[in-house]
């Protein structure tokens, strides 16, 4: 199932089961690492609030890791959609065989069961070691902090499997109601759906913690039927701090997710003789159409920023490889989604500071921080997607017909990831500060968002040298870790130094002039940078090979 | 009148040669064939004649000039169908084709209009709309095939163009071998099968163990072989086993307690 699925790319990236992993416990570890401050007693004292309870402050970040927990989760079951049931290729190799039907049935059923046990372990696994940690670190009672482990886990872990059963009863359901054609037609409409409420129920993070402690028979009845509210009402409820309303909700929260798990049982035993008949045609061609708006977008940006030939063809391969190719989707998604997980942290931590920011003069630096965070992670997420090969075996293309000396590669590279992000600053600038905080501080807060961006991306490009998903890769640098520190501390400076200077110079507005020569030194670096490059850190290349411990000299062979 | 010219190629992998000594010329109007049992050199011959792999000596020259002199500029003249059908499955027929005359520089009113054309006739039309990666052997060779012609090249490389093809398309490319190279194209054509080899191509070259065997035409090499058939003068200059006891001694392994 890792490996698999009908679109699983042989000559792509394999990120190997041991670093997926890693990927998925990620954001639980940045996230717990994050709150170290809000819990610490240092940081109580210095803030004067002595009467600190951690029970009571938690209750939002348990929230959060309980919507990020079925976040994770319900992503890796939507993401391993054409692979958790039988695919054509399962259907080739195993139906020749003389092995009952039945006995696929069981081995699927095991190793659906092994995915969602392994999956929820993974994703939660950080924030039940830290969290807690964090939460009762200044408590000297083992008691207090075993509670308060127990609930924790018992929230996050049926969280996830609530989520991940949810999504494999909607794709079993799905299997046997439609014909197998409708059903592969509006296979990634649904998925796109789920992705939109799975992102929506990361969203509530924002807004719905705060409701849940007053929560009773008469208020907000939606907020009921939130799975995420059920859970974190079983967590209080596991606390002792749950009234008769969010025991009830904690109940619903067990019903629910035992039912959802039978349910997906059952659904999958009752879906899978048809599904395994039928995905021997699953490669059968789909009448397919035109895409009349994407052509039209295509001409626009052609007209607007891609001129040369090359540009032209490595815009639309680009951008179809990283909406249509699984790895290079999932990386991009990963950044992205790391993101919008420390983003909505952000705006969540400035919303329950005791004084509104949003009725402050100017935005907090946590809020001024969202666009600076999304840029970051787009940005990194794009270049280290374009890294991840997609069809190797058909870049024959690309190296017939374009020319190693090239020096297109670095500037094209650029123009898409602008392309990409220009959009998103928009989008998140005028729905963010636009109505709050009025024109100019979203004109003067988007320019230096966007030319810190551009800055960066030239420095992520430099020495970019190759077309997007055409290049092999070695699986693992031997500078993996010094990259990702890297990247670490580069957000710390790009996003949080930033945002923190941006919200100093916002009380003045003629501290903004500070940002001139401090960004007019690093755009005058870079180009330093680039000059000093040599006519090998430019080239063309499709093969990137780690570097070998002995060097041959091939001197048998007489040229 | 342009002329590809192979002198003394050889290629090394880690210093075993995979082609040595291999010369040939092929004018514009002559269509090639190259014959070789498995390993023979045909597909590294291929890929020096492309650019795609430097020759450890020796050089390609085409019009009098090397071709590493401006290889972009040489590949601009040149169509090429691989051995194995290698597209990018998650565009689709239309996608691919868009995407090599994009990157050929073709201007996108002839471009569609090439495209459409190509794809009504060799009955692809239907299905440009569908990923490359749901169609069949020969769907996906008939894209590479019209990904060769798009622009109209002055020379054309075919590695295995016929395999995977259904009969009727096979019959199509065969004859339009021939008549491209009836209006003056030059194309080097590499085969196992050596009927199609004899009926299309004027000049055939055998290659065995990456050196050259035999060169010349089909009836040259019939007559220099003392066979009747190209098959059987390729037999005779190449293979040094008995098929037909080998055959024999197959079906007695599958036998065997």
């Amino acid at each position: 199932m890792i490996h698999g699925g009908e679109t699983a790319d042989e000559d792509g990236l394999d990120l190997g089961m041991g670093l997926l992993f890693g990927l998925l416990a990620l954001p639980g570890v940045f996230s717990s690492l994050f709150l170290a401050d809000k819990y610490g007693s240092l940081f109580q004292v210095l803030r004067g609030d002595l009467d600190f309870d951690p029970y009571s402050a938690s209750l939002p970040d348990e929230y959060f890791f309980i919507a990020l927990s079925m976040v994770v989760t319900a992503a890796v079951a939507i993401w391993k959609w054409d692979s958790l049931l039988p695919d054509r290729r399962d259907y080739i190799n195993l139906a020749p065989l003389p092995i009952a039907s039945s006995s696929f049935l069981g081995a699927n059923i095991f190793a659906l069961l092994l995915l969602v046990g392994a999956t929820a372990v993974d994703v939660n696994i950080a924030s039940i070691g830290l969290f807690p940690l964090v939460v009762c670190g200044s408590h000297s009672s083992l008691t207090y902090f075993a509670i308060f482990l127990g609930a924790h886990l018992v929230g996050v872990t049926l969280a996830s499997v609530f989520s991940f059963s949810a999504v494999m009863t909607i794709l079993c359901v799905l299997m046997s109601v439609l014909p197998f054609r409708l059903f592969r037609k509006c296979s990634m409409y649904v998925r796109c759906i789920l992705i939109a409420v799975i992102l929506a129920i990361l969203a509530t993070s924002a807004t719905v913690p705060g409701e849940i402690q007053g929560i009773a028979e008469h208020t907000r009845s939606w907020l009921k039927l939130l799975p995420t509210v059920w859970f974190t009402s079983l967590d209080q409820w596991m606390l002792g701090r749950a009234n008769p309303t969010t025991a009830m909700l904690g109940n619903r929260a067990l019903i629910a997710t035992g039912l959802t798990f039978v349910f997906a049982i059952c659904t999958c035993v009752f879906s899978y003789r048809r599904c395994f008949t039928s995905s021997g045609e699953a490669n059968a061609m789909l009448p397919a159409r035109e895409n009349a708006i994407g052509n039209w977008i295509y001409r626009m940006v052609h007209r607007l920023v891609f001129q040369t030939p090359f540009e032209r063809a490595a815009f639309r391969f680009t951008t179809k490889a990283l909406v249509r190719g699984e790895s290079q989707a999932l990386v991009l998604g990963w950044f992205v989604g790391l993101g919008i997980v420390i983003s909505s942290q952000s705006l969540v931590g400035s919303l329950t500071q005791p004084i509104s920011s949003m009725g402050q003069r100017i935005p907090s630096a946590e809020i001024l921080s969202v666009p600076l965070t999304l840029s970051y992670f787009l940005i990194l997420g794009l270049r280290c997607s374009f890294e991840v090969p997609i069809a190797l075996r058909a870049n024959w293309l690309f190296r017939l017909t374009v020319s190693p000396d090239s020096r297109e590669c670095a500037a094209f590279a650029r123009k898409v990831i602008a392309v990409f992000l220009l959009p998103v600053l928009l989008l998140c600038g005028l729905s963010l500060y636009a109505s709050s905080w009025g024109w100019k501080f979203t004109v003067v807060h988007l320019t230096i968002v966007t030319v810190v961006s551009v800055l960066f991306i030239e420095i992520v490009s430099i020495q970019f040298r190759k077309i997007p998903f055409t290049c092999s890769m070695p699986r693992f640098k031997s500078n993996s870790i010094v990259v990702i520190f890297i990247y670490v501390v580069g957000f710390f400076i790009f996003s949080t130094a930033t945002s923190t200077a941006e919200h100093w110079a916002f009380q003045d507005l003629r501290r903004v002039l500070i940002f001139l020569p401090v960004l007019g030194a690093i755009w005058l670096g870079i180009k330093y940078w680039q000059k000093s490059l040599t006519y090998l850190d430019t080239r063309v290349i499709f093969d990137e090979l780690p570097p070998t411990v002995v060097e041959t000299l091939n001197l048998s062979t007489s040229r | 009148m342009v002329s590809l010219v192979a002198r003394n190629l050889m290629k090394c992998y880690t210093s075993v040669p995979a082609v040595e000594d291999v010369s040939f010329s092929l004018r514009s109007g002559e269509v090639l064939g190259c014959l070789g049992p498995n390993g023979s050199g045909k597909s590294t011959t291929v890929r020096m004649l492309i650019g795609l792999s430097d020759p450890t000596r020796g050089e390609v020259l085409f019009g009098g000039k090397n071709i590493r002199m401006n290889l972009v500029a040489y590949r601009k003249l040149v169509g090429y169908v691989p051995e194995e059908a290698n597209l990018y499955p998650f565009l689709s027929g239309l996608e691919y084709l868009e995407l090599v005359g994009t990157l050929r520089g073709m201007d996108e009113p002839t471009l569609r209009k090439r495209i459409d054309s190509m794809l009504e006739l060799f009955s692809l039309h239907p299905h440009r709309h569908s990923a490359v990666g749901s169609y069949s052997k020969g769907m996906r060779q008939r894209i590479l095939l019209i990904a060769a012609l798009l622009d109209d090249p002055e020379l054309l490389i075919f590695d295995e163009p016929l395999s995977g093809l259904d009969v009727t398309s096979a019959l199509i490319v065969k004859n339009l071998i021939k008549l491209l190279g009836e209006r003056g194209k030059a194309v080097f054509y590499c085969s196992h099968v050596l009927e199609v080899v004899e009926k299309v191509c004027s000049h055939v070259m055998i290659l065995r163990k990456g050196r050259v065997l035999a060169q010349g035409s089909a009836d040259d090499l019939r007559q220099a072989a003392g066979q009747s058939s190209l098959e059987h003068a390729f037999v005779h200059l190449v293979e040094d086993r008995d098929a037909t006891q080998t055959a024999r001694d197959l079906a007695d392994a599958m036998a065997t307690a």
